[in-house]
């Protein structure tokens, strides 16, 4: 199963996202528009996932894209594939959101607008064009299989919510020293998805 | 060379960095860490950001509007145009620092001892590391400080509200009590019936399950108006704001109530009563 670090780190779609990034840095819009266009359907559903407001969502999306645009630089080989770089971007910017709102005035509307999909000529209407690295979800869903419902949900409350151990320790009325271990667990499964464990 | 024991201890730093959650001390101490070198601790990582970064993937994809790349591209080209004339300006002022060549100015060709060389790129290296070490502290200055004003001005605009309902000539309150789901719990809400905003309090609430957010409703006999969502995330109390609270007077309607309900809100209550507040008590 590591193959996917492999296909991530070194695989075509890698390389192809490193030619990306090297253009982006010399100001090359086309590229930008390029990565926009591969990474947009993955970033949104998770800035959505994690705001709840399609607003907002947007809003995030487009900040990170311009932090993409002006620190393209920034982006660190060994710290990981350009994907789990722009993912961890999008990420901490949408937790940065919900830690700074601690009240938002939602209408009967904008409740709903989060769960609801509405039919938009602007939007595309045939999945297969929206799955971005198709054979990679494929995987992140079956991988996510191999993990216990308990350790899925720990890792979700941190992912998405932002809460520490300790919270989800109260919220799921779990002894601490359980939640991280479940959470400690559940890395590990995934990170011999991803990482050489396989070969070690 | 890092110690065993200290290497271990920066590992276990490596979860919780991922997921955001080292306070500021720490999360300085583990970069700068990082910024060592370590390999063990970049490549457990990088482990960890490619295991994270598959939750994602497993989420339905959506492609968002054709509006947010469109205003993104168009900030690009707005951005660019910026940047180009800043280029040109400072070719423009370089020109005219460096005005016109002298030959009695020409660097001379006179050889130099290879020492003075050596010393020189000594001196350069240290200059340039010493600037990266500063430079990095900057940057981690600066993002603590953000962090601090986000949170102040939150602050702030809590405490505004608050005075400006306490400023109005007319406020109303309204006690609420702890229900079956939340023995515990209470609130306090006030408003200022003429402007509709107001400010209130809650405590020792159960931190919500997943998905969840709490509810306020005004109920108003048998209906039951939406008057927005919130979150406690672990503290004892939380204070919040409302905007166009739809109650005037306390004879206008019969009762405040808080419930749990669905991320985001519900038309209509599905939840348990975690709070309750009724005009005709208070």
């Amino acid at each position: 199963m590591w193959l996917l670090a492999i296909l991530m780190r070194e695989g075509e779609h890698h390389k192809q996202d490193l030619d990306l990034l090297k253009r982006i840095q010399r100001r090359d819009q086309k590229a930008l528009s390029l990565f926009y266009d591969r990474y947009a359907p993955i970033l949104f559903p998770l800035a959505l996932r994690i705001v709840s407001s399609r607003d907002e969502a947007e809003e995030i999306l487009q900040e990170v894209f311009l932090q993409v645009w002006e620190k393209a630089d920034t982006y660190v080989a060994e710290r990981g594939s350009v994907y789990s770089w722009v993912v961890t971007i999008c990420r901490n910017r949408s937790i940065d959101r919900i830690r700074s709102r601690n009240f938002k005035k939602k209408t009967k509307e904008v409740g709903l607008e989060a769960s609801q999909t509405v039919p938009d000529s602007n939007r595309s209407s045939n999945p297969h064009d929206l799955v971005v690295l198709k054979g990679y979800a494929e995987t992140a869903r079956e991988a996510l299989k191999s993990l216990s419902s308990l350790e899925v949900k720990i890792l979700e409350l941190s992912y998405y919510e932002g809460h520490s151990q300790s919270e989800i320790a109260a919220m799921l009325k779990l002894p601490l020293g359980t939640v991280k271990t479940k959470m400690r667990k559940g890395l590990q499964k995934l990170r011999q998805i991803v990482g050489e464990e396989g070969k070690s | 060379m890092t110690k065993p024991e200290e290497r271990h201890r920066q590992l276990d730093l490596c979860i919780p960095y991922v997921f955001g959650r080292l306070n500021p001390g720490n999360r300085k101490q583990f970069e700068a860490h990082l910024a060592t070198g370590c390999v063990i601790c970049t490549k457990e990582l990088a482990r960890l950001s490619e295991a994270t970064a598959l939750l994602p993937l497993t989420l339905q994809q959506e492609q968002p509007h054709q509006k947010v790349k469109d205003l993104l591209m168009s900030r690009l080209s707005s951005g660019k145009r910026l940047s180009e004339q800043e280029k040109k300006r400072g070719e423009k002022t370089r020109e005219e620092k460096r005005g016109p060549v002298t030959p009695a100015l020409a660097p001379t060709t006179q050889p130099q001892r290879p020492w003075f060389g050596y010393a020189i790129a000594f001196l350069s290296v240290v200059i340039v590391v010493a600037l990266g070490v500063y430079t990095n502290d900057l940057i981690n200055t600066v993002g603590e400080q953000e962090q601090r004003i986000v949170e102040l001005k939150t602050e702030l605009e809590q405490q505004q509200a608050l005075l400006n309902i306490l400023q109005a000539p007319l406020i109303e309150m309204v006690i609420m009590s702890g229900q079956e789901a939340s023995p515990a719990g209470y609130g306090k809400i006030l408003w200022d019936p003429v402007k509709k905003t107001a400010f209130f309090q809650v405590a020792n609430l159960p931190i919500l399950p997943t998905g969840k957010e709490y509810q306020l409703w005004v109920i108003r006999k048998e209906e039951k108006v939406p008057s927005g969502v919130f979150a406690v995330r672990g503290e004892q109390e939380g204070y919040f704001n409302v905007m166009n609270l739809d109650v005037a007077a306390k004879n206008d309607f019969d009762a405040f109530a808080i419930t749990l309900e669905p991320k985001g809100g519900s038309p209509q209550p599905t939840g348990a009563i975690y709070l309750l507040g009724t005009t005709a008590v208070n």
